[in-house]
Order: C-alpha cells, then structure tokens, then sequence
C-alpha cells in the first residue's frame, strides 16, 4: 500500500486556541504529573517526621523554609485542580453536566475554584 | 480485540483508585486540623495506630495504581516509538514497586503487635 501523503502539522502552541473545557483537561493532565513527582519527596518527609524526635523537627523544619513554601503553591494547586476536574469528569461519565453548555460551565468553575482554593490554602498557610 | 473488557477494567481501576484517594485525603486532612500534632509523640501515635497504618498502606497503594494507569495514559499518547515507550514503561513500573517497598518499609517500621 503506497505511503499517504504527510498530513500537516499544526502544532504552535501559542496559536492553538483549546476550549475552556480543554484548558481544564490539559492541565488535570500536567497536574497529575506534578502530583507524581512529588512521590519521593513525600514519601522521604513522611520516612523522616516518623524517624524520631530530631527527624520530626526536621521536617518541620523544611516546610518553614521560603524556597518550599514557594514550591508547595504549585503542588497545592496541581492537587486543587486534580481532584476538582478528577470530580468533574466522575460526574460526566454519570451523564452530568455532558451538554457542551453546562460542560462549559463546569469547566470554567474547576478552573477558577482550583486557583481560588489554591490561594485560600496558601494565605492560610502563611498566617 | 479484548473479550476480557481490559479497558473498561483499567477505567474502574482509576475511578476507584480516585476515590479512596480523595475520601483518605479529606479524612486525614479534617483530622490534622482538629489535631494538628505538635510533637513527633503525638505524630506517631496517631500514625502507629493500626487503622491508620493499614489505610495509609492502602492510600499509597491507590496513589501507585492511579499513578500507573495516568502516567502510561501519557506515555502511550505522545511517545509513538515503540521501543522508547516500551523502555519508560518499564522504568516507569519499577520505579513505583521501588516506591512501594519505600512505604513498606515505613508502615512495617511503626507497626507493634
């Protein structure tokens, strides 16, 4: 069978315009591999609080410092977003919110709830 | 084709796998702030407890699924060579039991019959 002609490539990320419902689709992806990489770290904090007095205040210690601070607004947001459009398409597959309106409005809610819950936590945490 | 439904399995796995991590998470995360531990006594005591030991065990086995089935979702979405995805697929299962042994070793650690 002769090889069918090359298909073009569209693929400027900065011109292709995703749908809301993309936009919280794509990132409920990039969150989940975010949420993976920070297996090791929890696990090596979770090892350490358990390892005894010093090990406990140790890692107290990290989660003090600026640097992790800084870091843990991107994981509380991967984590926000993740369940929220995780949620989001628990409900679709039971044929909730499946009209391109309401899948519309959902999306535009997880997206914005994500960043808001993020914010909430992370002022929170810093009082 | 698959008889054995191998798709409609691994969907399952991921929604239930999804959900014990959400309930866990919202159970500890309500029980941290009522109790926020303040001293490795009272965070390890409330850890050792067997309850907490064995739903902690089942948490990260929920987290190592779900991490499987979302990361291989990726891998064989934009990895088309099948040589390479093969290889990351296999990195990728070893790193989890590697993972897996981790948290093994610190459940059995705190665990007092």
């Amino acid at each position: 069978m002769k090889k069918r002609a090359r298909r073009p490539k569209f693929l400027n990320l900065f011109k292709i315009h995703l749908p809301v419902t993309g936009v919280a689709s794509i990132l409920h992806r990039l969150s989940g591999v975010i949420l993976f990489l920070c297996i090791p770290a929890s696990l090596f904090l979770l090892q350490l609080s358990l390892s005894g007095d010093a090990g406990f205040q140790q890692a107290l210690h990290y989660f003090s410092l600026p640097v992790v601070k800084i870091l843990l607004i991107p994981v509380t947001w991967s984590f926000s977003h993740h369940l929220l459009a995780g949620v989001r398409f628990l409900l679709i597959d039971q044929n909730l919110g499946v009209t391109l309106a309401s899948a519309r409005k959902s999306a535009w809610l997880v997206n914005m709830l994500a960043v808001l819950v993020t914010a909430f936590i992370t002022g929170a945490s810093l009082l | 084709m698959s008889f054995r439904a191998l798709g409609l399995r691994t969907w399952l796995i991921q929604r239930l796998s999804a959900v014990y991590i959400a309930l866990y998470m919202a159970v500890i995360l309500l029980w941290l702030l009522s109790h926020l531990p303040a001293s490795y006594s009272q965070w390890s005591g409330m850890f050792s407890h067997p309850v907490m030991l064995i739903a902690t065990a089942i948490f990260y086995s929920a987290v190592f699924v779900h991490a499987w089935v979302g990361i291989r979702d990726i891998l064989i979405d934009y990895i088309n060579p099948t040589g390479i995805r093969f290889g990351l697929l296999t990195l990728l299962a070893l790193f989890l039991m590697v993972m897996s042994m981790w948290v093994l070793f610190i459940v059995i650690g705190l665990v007092k019959l």
